[in-house]
Formats: C-alpha cells, sequence, structure tokens
C-alpha cells in the first residue's frame, strides 16, 4: 500500500503541481478537457469515490453471480471477512484502526517529500544505485522479454499455425483437397460416356457377365 | 387471448410469415423504390414486435422448474410418429431472447446500406429468425432438423447475393460444410428412432444405449455441432463466411448460429449420451483447448479486422465447449454447474459482444470500404464516439472485468480450475491472446495519427448507429454488471441437467 | 371374362378409345388449328383421370385369366401418372408451339406412352408387362426422333432405340427362363410355384432374374445400364426430355415391384445383391458426374441417376417400409422432375433452347418468382428441408436403417452431400450472378400458374406429408 500511494501520487504531483518541464508546443495544446473526456472522467471519479459504499455487500457477500460460484468451505475468506462485516461505515472506521490507511499516507507524504519538495533526491539516489534504478526503470525488463519473446513468438506461431495449419494443412488439403479430389473423379468419370453406341451396349454386356459370374459363385 | 399457450408458435411463424410478406410485396429489385422504405418499416416492425413478444415469454419464464415450459404439442406426420413438439427451459429461453435481441439490431444496422433488393434481404433475416427460434424451441428431432437445415438456405443466400469479392466461395463453402456436419446427425435421429419409435427428444434421453452406440452417435452429432461452434479443425469455413458476409450476416452468424453448435451439445449430446460423452470428454476439452490457444495465436496475425473477429470468435467459443465438458474432470456437482453455467452465460456473452465487433467494423466498412487494418489508423481524431464504443467492444472481447465478456470467461476458468491446473492455465491463457489480439487492432485502427485522408475524413456514427451500439453497449454492461437474472434462469435447469448426465445409461442395459 | 372385367379396366379401354378418336380427329384438323389436338389430348387425360377416381377398387382385383391387376397401387401410380403427363403436355405446348414444332406426333405419342405406363402397372404377368414396356419404349424412341432435322435427336434416338432394344431382348429373355421353370407368367403364380418347390430357388432362376434386372435397371437408367439416358436427356427436346423424366418413372417402379416383389419376392437374398450393386453405383456415379455437367437437361439426367439410387437401395431392403418409401420418392421425385424442365421450358424461347446451366444466370433479376420456383426444385432435389425432397430421403434412410444397413444409409447422406454441390451451383447462377440475357419470360399465363402450382406443391408437401407417406406405406402393404 505504501508503494501504491508512493507512485500515485508521484504521478499527480509530477502532472499537476511543481515545474513546467513541457514546452512551448505542448502548452498551447494545454486546455481544459473536451466534454467527451471530461463527462465520462466525472462519471467514472463519481461511481469510484461511492461505488464501494454501496455495492460491496452484493458483490462480495451477496448474489451478483447468482448460485454460479461456489467457494469451498475451506477457502472461504470471504465469508471471514462477512463475519467482519458490519456495514459500511463501520468498515471505514474499521480501517482506520489498522496499518494500511497509515502506510498509504506516509507513502502520499514520501512522494510529496521526494518530487516536489526535494527533487535533488531522487536524481542522487538513481546515480548512486544506477543498476537499481535501470533496473526499475526498465520495468525489470519485463517489456523487452514481451515484445521480443512472447509477443514476437506468439506472432511467428500464429503465423505459421495460420499459413501452415489453417490454410494449408486444413483448408488447402482436407477440405479444398476433398473438393478437387470429386471434381477431379468427376472429370474422369464423364469421359466413361464416349458416346459410342458400342462402348454403351458393350458397358450393359459386361455388367450383366458380371451378374451372372457373381451368382455362380454365389451357388 | 392465453399467449402463453402458443408463445412459441407466435415467436417462430411471425417472422417466417412477415418475411414472406415483405419477399411477396417486393420492392422492385432496388431501395430508391418508394415501396423499399415500406419493406423497411414492416421488417422492423415485425422484428421489434417479435421482440416484445420474446419479453412476454420472458416474463412469464418460471426459473424454479426444470421442466419445459409454454409446450405446445401436436402430431405432425403420423407415419412416423413425428411431432410438432415445442418447449423452452433455462438453456433455450436465453438464446431466444438473445435471437429476437440481435434481430432488430441488424434490421436497423442495414436499413440504408443494402441498395440492391432490400426486400430479400430483409425477409432473409425475417424468415432466419423465425428458423433459429424453431431451433431453439424444437423438442421433437426431425422438427429441429428441419430448422436447423432450413436456416441455411437464407444465410446461403445472404452471403451469396450481398457479400463480398469471394462470396461464392464462401457460401457454398459454408453450406457443404454444415451440410455435411448435419446429415450424420440426420442418420443419428433415424437410428435413434429405430430404437425409440418416435423422435421426441425425452425418449431419446430416455433410451438405453450401449457404449459403441453411444460413442458412433456422439461423433455423428461431433461433426453437426463441431462444425457449427466452429471447433478446431473444422472451423475453416467460419473466417472465410464472416468475411465476405454482409454486416448484418456476419453478425447473425456470430451472434446466434454458432450458438446452435453450443446449443446442440448441451441438449442432446450431453443428456443423451452421458457414457458417450464421458469417454470423448478428453477430446472434447483437447479441442477447446486447441481452440483457444492455436485460434488465438492465428487471430494475432490477421490483417483483416473481420477475419481477426471471426477467429476470435473461434476462440472464446472454445470456452463455451470446454465449459461444457469439464463435468468429468470436476466430479463434484455443484462445480460442474459453474462450468455449464459459464458456457452458456459465455455464450449469450459472446453473442452480444461479437455481434456488436461486427457492427463497429461495419460502420468503418461503409465509410471506407476497407476491412483491413493498415487502411485505418487514428480513426478516434475523427471518430470521437464511435471510438469509444468500439474501445468499450474490444475491452468485453478481452474479457474486461464489468462486461459481460468477464463473466463467462471468469466461471469457465474457476470450473477448469477445480478440474486440472493445466486446463485452467491454458484456458487462461486466452485472456493474454484476447487482450493482445484485440487490443493490438485497437490501437492500429482507433488511435495514433490518422493514417490517410480517408480516415481524416470520417463523419462519426449517425443517430442510426448510435442506437445499435448503444443498445449492445448497454447490454454487454448489463450482462456484465448484474449476472445474476442471467444465470438464475439457468440454474435449475443446469442442475437437473448436470443430474441426468450423471446417471449413465449403460446401467440400464 | 366378364362383363365387370371391362368396367374394372375402364380406364386403359377408354384411354385406348380415346387415342383413337384424337389420332382421327388429328388428320382432319389443319395446322393452324393443331392446337385442338392438344386440348383433345387434355381433354382425353381429364376423363381418364376422372374414370380412375370413379372406378377405384375396394380390393385387390385380378382379371382376364389373372393377366390383369388393379389394387391401390396401381390407383396411386395410374392417378400420379395421369396427372404428371397432363402437367408435361401443359408445359410442352407453349414450347412447341414457340418453335414451330406443334404437330400431332407430340400428344399422340404422348398418349401412347401413357397407356403403355397404365398396362405396366396394371400387369399381372411377365407378357402383359412387356406388352406395356414395349407400348412405352415405342413411344418415347419416336419421340425422342420427333424433330425430324435434327442430327442429335437422330443420333439420341438411335441409341435409345439400340439399347432400349437390347434391354427389351433381355427381359424377354429372362422371361422365358423364368416361365420354362415355374410353368407360368403370372406374378402371383410364380411366386406360389417358388413357394410350392423351394429347390426351384437356385442357379437357374437366378439367371432368369439377372436378365430381369438388366431390363429393370436400364428401364430406370441404374449404373451401368444408365448410359443411354444423359445423351438422351440432353438429345431429345425439351418437353420430349421432361416426358421422358417424368412418368416413365412410375412405370420403372411398377416394373420393378411387381416383377421382384410379387413375383419374384422369394429370391430377395439373391436380387438384393445386385439391387445394391446398381443402387449404390447410380447413387455415386449420378451425383459425381454431375457435378462435371455444363448442360442442364445432361445435369438433371445425372442427378435421375442418382435419385434412381436411392430409389433402388429402398426397394433393396425387401421391406414393406422400403417399398414404401420407393413409392413416395418415386412420386415426389416426379413432380420434382416436371417443375424443373419445366423451368428449362420457361426459359427457351423461339430458337434457343435454355439448356446450359449458365442460360439461368441472374434469373433473380429477370423474374424474383421463378427463381424462386427453381430454388425450390433444385433445394428439393438436394434433399434440404423443408422441401418434400427431404421426407423422401430420410424416409428410404429410416428404411434402410431399420434393414440393419448402417453403412448404406452413411453413404447415401454423403452421396447427398456432393450432390448438393451441383444443384447449388444451380442457385448461385440464378441468385449471384448477373444477367447476361435481358429478355422477358415469354410464358402463357396457364404454364406460369401450373408451375408455380408445380413449385409451392414441392414446398407444402415438404411441409405436410404426412398423409402421402401414409398413402404409400398403405398401398404396398
Amino acid at each position: 500500500m505504501f508503494v501504491t500511494a508512493l507512485y500515485t501520487f508521484r504521478m499527480f504531483f509530477l502532472v499537476f503541481h511543481g515545474k513546467e518541464r513541457m514546452d512551448a508546443e505542448t502548452r498551447s495544446h494545454l486546455h481544459e478537457t473536451p466534454l467527451v473526456v471530461t463527462v465520462p472522467l466525472i462519471l467514472l471519479a463519481i461511481p469510484s469515490a461511492i461505488i464501494g459504499w454501496f455495492t460491496i455487500e452484493p458483490v462480495l457477500f451477496g448474489g451478483y453471480f447468482g448460485d454460479a460460484i461456489f467457494v469451498t468451505q475451506s477457502h472461504d475468506v470471504l465469508a471471514h471477512l462477512g463475519e467482519a462485516f458490519h456495514g459500511s461505515a463501520q468498515f471505514i472506521v474499521h480501517a482506520l484502526q489498522g496499518p494500511a490507511v497509515y502506510l498509504a499516507l506516509a507513502g502520499a507524504i514520501t512522494a510529496w517529500l521526494l518530487y516536489l519538495r526535494r527533487p535533488d533526491i531522487p536524481e542522487a539516489v538513481s546515480r548512486r544505485f544506477s543498476g537499481l534504478y535501470s533496473l526499475l526503470d526498465r520495468k525489470y525488463y519485463f517489456d523487452e522479454l514481451w515484445i521480443n519473446g512472447f509477443a514476437a513468438g506468439g506472432r511467428a506461431a500464429g503465423l505459421f499455425l495460420w499459413r501452415r495449419g489453417d490454410e494449408f494443412l486444413i483448408d488447402g488439403l482436407m477440405v479444398n483437397g476433398t473438393a478437387s479430389v470429386v471434381n477431379r473423379l468427376s472429370g474422369v468419370l464423364r469421359h466413361l460416356q464416349t458416346g459410342y453406341l458400342y462402348h454403351y451396349a458393350f458397358a450393359m454386356i459386361i455388367a450383366l457377365t458380371l451378374f451372372l459370374g457373381w451368382l455362380l459363385w454365389l451357388q | 387471448m392465453d399467449l402463453s399457450h402458443n408463445i412459441l408458435s407466435i415467436l417462430i411463424w411471425l417472422p417466417v410469415l412477415g418475411g414472406l410478406g415483405v419477399l411477396f410485396a417486393g420492392d422492385g429489385g432496388d431501395a430508391s423504390n418508394p415501396r423499399a422504405g415500406g419493406m423497411r418499416l414492416l421488417t422492423l416492425g415485425v422484428s421489434l414486435l417479435t421482440f416484445l413478444l420474446s419479453l412476454f415469454l420472458y416474463a412469464n419464464f418460471d426459473n424454479g422448474t426444470a421442466a419445459m415450459q409454454f409446450v405446445e404439442r401436436a402430431p405432425w406426420i403420423d407415419a412416423f410418429n413425428i411431432e410438432y413438439y415445442l418447449g423452452v427451459d433455462g438453456i433455450s429461453t436465453p438464446l431466444i431472447l438473445l435471437t429476437t435481441f440481435i434481430t432488430p439490431l441488424v434490421v436497423i444496422a442495414g436499413w440504408k446500406v443494402i441498395d440492391v433488393r432490400p426486400a430479400q434481404y430483409f425477409a432473409s433475416f425475417l424468415i432466419l429468425e423465425g428458423l433459429m427460434i424453431g431451433v431453439f424451441c424444437a423438442l421433437d428431432a426431425v422438427l429441429f432438423y428441419v430448422f436447423w437445415e432450413a436456416m441455411l438456405v437464407p444465410m446461403f443466400l445472404i452471403i451469396g447475393i450481398w457479400g463480398g469479392e469471394r462470396r461464392i466461395y464462401a457460401t457454398i463453402k459454408f453450406f457443404l460444410y454444415t451440410f455435411l456436419g448435419s446429415v450424420l446427425m440426420l442418420v443419428a435421429f433415424v437410428y435413434l428412432y429405430g430404437k425409440t419409435g418416435n423422435f421426441n427428444f425425452f425418449s431419446f434421453m430416455d433410451v438405453p444405449l450401449t457404449l459403441l452406440e453411444q460413442q458412433l452417435i456422439f461423433l455423428a452429432f461431433l461433426l453437426a455441432f463441431a462444425v457449427k461452434v466452429p471447433m478446431w479443425p473444422v472451423h475453416t469455413w467460419l473466417p472465410d463466411a464472416h468475411v465476405e458476409a454482409p454486416t448484418g450476416g456476419s453478425v447473425i452468424l456470430a451472434a446466434i448460429m454458432l450458438k446452435m453448435g453450443g446449443y446442440g451439445f448441451v441438449r442432446l449430446s450431453l443428456p443423451m449420451l452421458p457414457d458417450g460423452s464421458e469417454f470423448f470428454a478428453g477430446l472434447m476439452i483437447a479441442l477447446s483447448l486447441i481452440a483457444v490457444v492455436y485460434i488465438g495465436m492465428v487471430a494475432l496475425m490477421q490483417t483483416d479486422m473481420k477475419k481477426l473477429i471471426a477467429y476470435s470468435s473461434i476462440a472464446h467459443m472454445g470456452f463455451v465447449t470446454l465449459g461444457f465438458f469439464l463435468l468429468w474432470g470436476i466430479g463434484d456437482g455443484r462445480g460442474a454447474g459453474l462450468g455449464m453455467t459459464g458456457g452458456m452465460v459465455q455464450m449469450v456473452s459472446h453473442g452480444l459482444i461479437s455481434g456488436a465487433m461486427f457492427l463497429c467494423v461495419g460502420v468503418l466498412y461503409d465509410r471506407v470500404h476497407s476491412r483491413n487494418i493498415v487502411d485505418y489508423g487514428g480513426v478516434a481524431n475523427t471518430m470521437p464516439v464511435f471510438a469509444a464504443f468500439f474501445v468499450l467492444f474490444a475491452m468485453a472481447n478481452a474479457g474486461l472485468p464489468g462486461t459481460s465478456g468477464f463473466v463467462g470467461e471468469f466461471m469457465v476458468i474457476i470450473a477448469s480450475f477445480k478440474a486440472n491446473f493445466w486446463y485452467a492455465f491454458l484456458a487462461a491463457t486466452t485472456l493474454i491472446l484476447g487482450a493482445a489480439y484485440t487490443l493490438w487492432m485497437i490501437k492500429r485502427v482507433v488511435y495514433g495519427e490518422v493514417a490517410n485522408k480517408q480516415v481524416g475524413e470520417l463523419s462519426d456514427l449517425d443517430r442510426r448507429e448510435f442506437i445499435v451500439l448503444g443498445v449492445l453497449a448497454l447490454a454487454v454492461l448489463l450482462v456484465g454488471l448484474w449476472p445474476a437474472p442471467l444465470v438464475d434462469m439457468m440454474t435449475v435447469t443446469v442442475n437437473d441437467l448436470i443430474e441426468h448426465i450423471s446417471q449413465p445409461k449403460l446401467a440400464a442395459l | 371374362m366378364n362383363a365387370t372385367d371391362f368396367a374394372i379396366a375402364a380406364p386403359e379401354i377408354v384411354l385406348l378409345g380415346l387415342i383413337c378418336v384424337v389420332l382421327l380427329a388429328d388428320l382432319w384438323i389443319s395446322d393452324e388449328n393443331r392446337i385442338a389436338t392438344y386440348w383433345l389430348s387434355m381433354a382425353s387425360l381429364a376423363v381418364v383421370f376422372v374414370i380412375l377416381l370413379v372406378t377405384a377398387p375396394n380390393e385387390r382385383t385380378v382379371l382376364f385369366s389373372g393377366s390383369y391387376v388393379t389394387d391401390d397401387l396401381s390407383q396411386l401410380l395410374k392417378l400420379a401418372s395421369v396427372a404428371v403427363v397432363g402437367v408435361g403436355f401443359l408445359y410442352a405446348r407453349d414450347y412447341l408451339q414457340r418453335n414451330e414444332l406443334l404437330r400431332g406426333e407430340y400428344f399422340l405419342l404422348g398418349l401412347f406412352g401413357l397407356l403403355g405406363i397404365q398396362i405396366m402397372i396394371s400387369a399381372n404377368s411377365l407378357l402383359i408387362m412387356y406388352l406395356g414396356l414395349e407400348t412405352l419404349s415405342l413411344s418415347l424412341y419416336a419421340m425422342v426422333a420427333f424433330e425430324r432435322r435434327s442430327a442429335v435427336a437422330a443420333e439420341s434416338a438411335m441409341k435409345y432405340f439400340v439399347l432400349g432394344a437390347i434391354a427389351s431382348g433381355a427381359l424377354l429373355y429372362g422371361i422365358s427362363w423364368v416361365y420354362g421353370l415355374t410353368g407360368t407368367v403370372q406374378f402371383d403364380e410364380i411366386a406360389a410355384a417358388i413357394q410350392a418347390r423351394p429347390e426351384l430357388n437356385d442357379l437357374p432362376l437366378w439367371f432368369g432374374m439377372a436378365f430381369l434386372i438388366v431390363g429393370i435397371a436400364f428401364k430406370f437408367g441404374g449404373v451401368p445400364f444408365h448410359m443411354w439416358l444423359p445423351d438422351v436427356y440432353q438429345g431429345a427436346r425439351s418437353p420430349v426430355t421432361l416426358y421422358i423424366a417424368s412418368a416413365p418413372k412410375i412405370a420403372a417402379l411398377a416394373l420393378t415391384l411387381r416383377i421382384l416383389v410379387d413375383g419374384l419376392g422369394d429370391l430377395h437374398a439373391v436380387w438384393q445383391g445386385m439391387l445394391m450393386v446398381v443402387g449404390v453405383l447410380s447413387l455415386v456415379i449420378g451425383n459425381v458426374v454431375a457435378i462435371a455437367q455444363t448442360n442442364i437437361k445432361r445435369m438433371l439426367g445425372y442427378s435421375a441417376i442418382a435419385h434412381v439410387g436411392f430409389i433402388l437401395l429402398a426397394v433393396f431392403t425387401g421391406t414393406e417400409e422400403g417399398y414404401g418409401a420407393a413409392v413416395f420418392y418415386t412420386l415426389t421425385y416426379v413432380v420434382m422432375a416436371a417443375g424443373a424442365f419445366g423451368m428449362v421450358i420457361l426459359l427457351s424461347r423461339q430458337g434457343f433452347e435454355a439448356d446450359a446451366i449458365s442460360d439461368f444466370k441472374g434469373l433473380n433479376a429477370r423474374s424474383p418468382w421463378f427463381a424462386l420456383m427453381m430454388l425450390f426444385f433444385m433445394f428439393g432435389m438436394a434433399g434440404v428441408p423443408p422441401w418434400v425432397g427431404f421426407f423422401a430421403k430420410i424416409n428410404v434412410i429410416s428404411a434402410v436403417l431399420a434393414s440393419g444397413f448402417t453403412g448404406y444409409a452413411v453413404l447415401m447422406v454423403v452421396a447427398s452431400v456432393i450432390g448438393a454441390y451441383y444443384y447449388l451451383r444451380v442457385i448461385w447462377y440464378m441468385y449471384f450472378d448477373e444477367p447476361t440475357d435481358q429478355s422477358l419470360l415469354q410464358a402463357e399465363p396457364d404454364m406460369r400458374l401450373v408451375l408455380s402450382l408445380n413449385g409451392v406443391a414441392v414446398l407444402v408437401l415438404g411441409i405436410v406429408p404426412g398423409w402421402l407417406l401414409k398413402l404409400c406405406l398403405d398401398v404396398v402393404t
């Protein structure tokens, strides 16, 4: 909670307070948000502030999911929470007695200290612990892993499965392959119909002979 | 008059007859004809009336029983004991509501766009609606099959007449693929008829069958339903059909027709062939997971928006089949209910979201006449309202909590955790892959600099489009924030179904 | 032999009398009034139809010293064949008029053919059956050659005649074997003789039966005795093809049921194998080769071969359900075939035969209603519900499964899927392509009306098939 509060307020202070770090051009773009942004923002802000008050009970303990979710008895964290839950007002009072709120407050204050009052401290810190700083600054290099590892790998796999699997193997060989086999068979078989009368007559006589042969064999 | 005795017949035949009316009233072949306007209004009226009547169905639906409700039963073909037998329960009602809800939106979405033979277009959709509702209501195998197959005909025409460039290849492929899938189901029905002497679904459920019979019939059903869902590896008709179909066709295809496959598993395969289903459950789960992972990766690489959404549909439908067949992995009845309900919720939610996504692409396509991602970029600058909707639906597609996409997926993932960690692990990759392909598309289409002149000149949604997307957005959020009514509708039926499935048929032999 | 015999055989006797009247009248009618022959023929058909309804026998009656039989089956098949010939004449008139072919021969030969069909349906002896078959066949040979100046027509008539002669010869040869062994040509007596002397059920009788089956398979157009069929369908003028493709199928069914079931029913185990071979080959070859066709008459010819496969496999089961399914299939197929060839005639104009599949291109733009009718016929033949072809197929499949032949049932449905492709192609040309030919349809109102009724019937019979299914099952039990 300390860390969460630290980075939230760091952003808040950097964006809205302190020295302007933008150039003139960016500045000219700066204006109050247009209506299409503001209205949703306000709409979002109101419920974020108060939604917990109203919804905590139904979501956690009530029937939000109907009877669809069943939690096994031994893992029922919510039920423990539910036992301690006596309405929203008490919930807040209860919270003030715990460490969470104070840790959060401490984080906010630290952020204020570091980024508003003494901006030189973070710089000094970053110089002294440059390795750690860059590890943190690059988010533990997860982006690189993502972009070059998983994402590229996923894309390559996707391309392979699509071109080779879907288009070549399933669609090409199995689906259109069957269709073209039938088509070719049709093209071959239609040539049995030569147009020659004696071919036709022969076909009948051969078939009759085969029937008779089969009957002989049957006996 | 008391509607509840024949509400289902009305729901089926009102759109069909309305469609025939529109068809025969005609419009002289093009949209500029003054009669075309009347056709549109008539179509909209019929589809809205059908929706209102389905609300009546919803209002009078009793959540507390697993028995069939609003049953209508009359002899149809005596020589074969075929009946006109309709009824709904907690599995079919949500899908009927989905059908009646989506159709008017499709009608509105096609309002101005269709300029060739609009009367035939609208008539096809109305007839299709009636037939689809029929599939969800039918309790007699032949009646079911008649609706199931007849449905292909209007869709065949919709894709073939109003589709894109490769429409003929796509629509023939669509028809033959699904036709091949269903004919073996017909053979299985007739085989079961030989055992029971009628085509009633309930006698099919009660008739004892050997394991071999169950396995073979399961495979026959599987082909029919797997093609419809579609499951890997019989899914390749879908991207083609979706890409070539007109927007309305894609929406109906994705939102409702794919659900028929899932519905078929729940209505037929599972209760009629419990031991066969158990035998093949592993295969089904494997195919579902392949759909989720393999297709998710394929979706990542698509450059055509419609194709991307089509692949995403396949991946999401993988969740549905996964949820249905987790039953034997979990054992405990309540957890199984979670998987099955999750699958059902996922079907409804996917119906809303995929429909909305296709409509969004349709909005862009109507303006720019391209479905390629590279032809767009920075759409948010010129169409901010549209961008907001598109992003919302994309988030829902990626399974963001608060949207309908989250509920079903979450339930299925939880259920699969109970069955096996690796099922859950692979299933959960969809959250990553889904977010990756959807948001990557959004990023390239909606955000960034304005890509070209055409995008720079785009006009935002008009009132008609706003209504359609707005209504869908409300539905997506409603199901996401308050799924309880939907889930409650299914719970009793699903539990009863599981009860039925968990009694092996072999014992009765 | 007594007077009531003649009363019960009235339909055939009256038909023969009326044919003579029309024949004579036609001599006195001048060319510009030739249409009168048409009306006289239609009136004759109406009279025969009414007489058939009036003289419906209550029970199976055997007349004329046991060579003629009337029962429910004969009643149903005769009514159907009279009706379908009437519809065929109606479709043909327009075409013949437009192409200056309106001569009495078409209608007279058609009536003679119908007489042959009626005789076959009511035959109770091998010789009467042969008599009817020859009456029908000779009429058909002449009809195919009916346009004297056309080389193609002459060629196909020649093929038909020579091959038909071989088949008739085989049939006659088979008859002589059966007669020589059993000492009778009457079906019921043949059956009784085999029952009385089981040792007859042996190779000599089987040989005779094999020759009979050649005759049957030829008449139906079952593979490999089908070679005449595509050439004749294509070579004959469309109204003639329409005639050949419709009513004679009913006669072929009667031929099959009377000989194989009434006469040689006890040899079921043996003829079953031969019907199986012919049926399966017809199903596969018919459906597969139809795909490669570009001429719609030829395509419908191969499609007919495929449908014959279904009919033969229904008979092959040897059960009453199977025979009932064969009757239902034949009757509904004939309705659809008449409609499909009616569409070919509808699209033809003076000097222009609309016999390429591509002539159907863009029909939806030219005439949405008739495109819809053709769609009904095509989906009906493909076996897609709710059109009647679906119930015909499910009925056969049900009979085949009930006899335990699951493999054949699967083969049937897979062949149907292959077959669906070429029916879909017609629909694709009509609906998805632009017309290459903008001319208006020229048909007269009565043809339009009847063709529409024909199309609607294919749909309505599919929605309420129960009565016909029951009827077809009743007439064979």
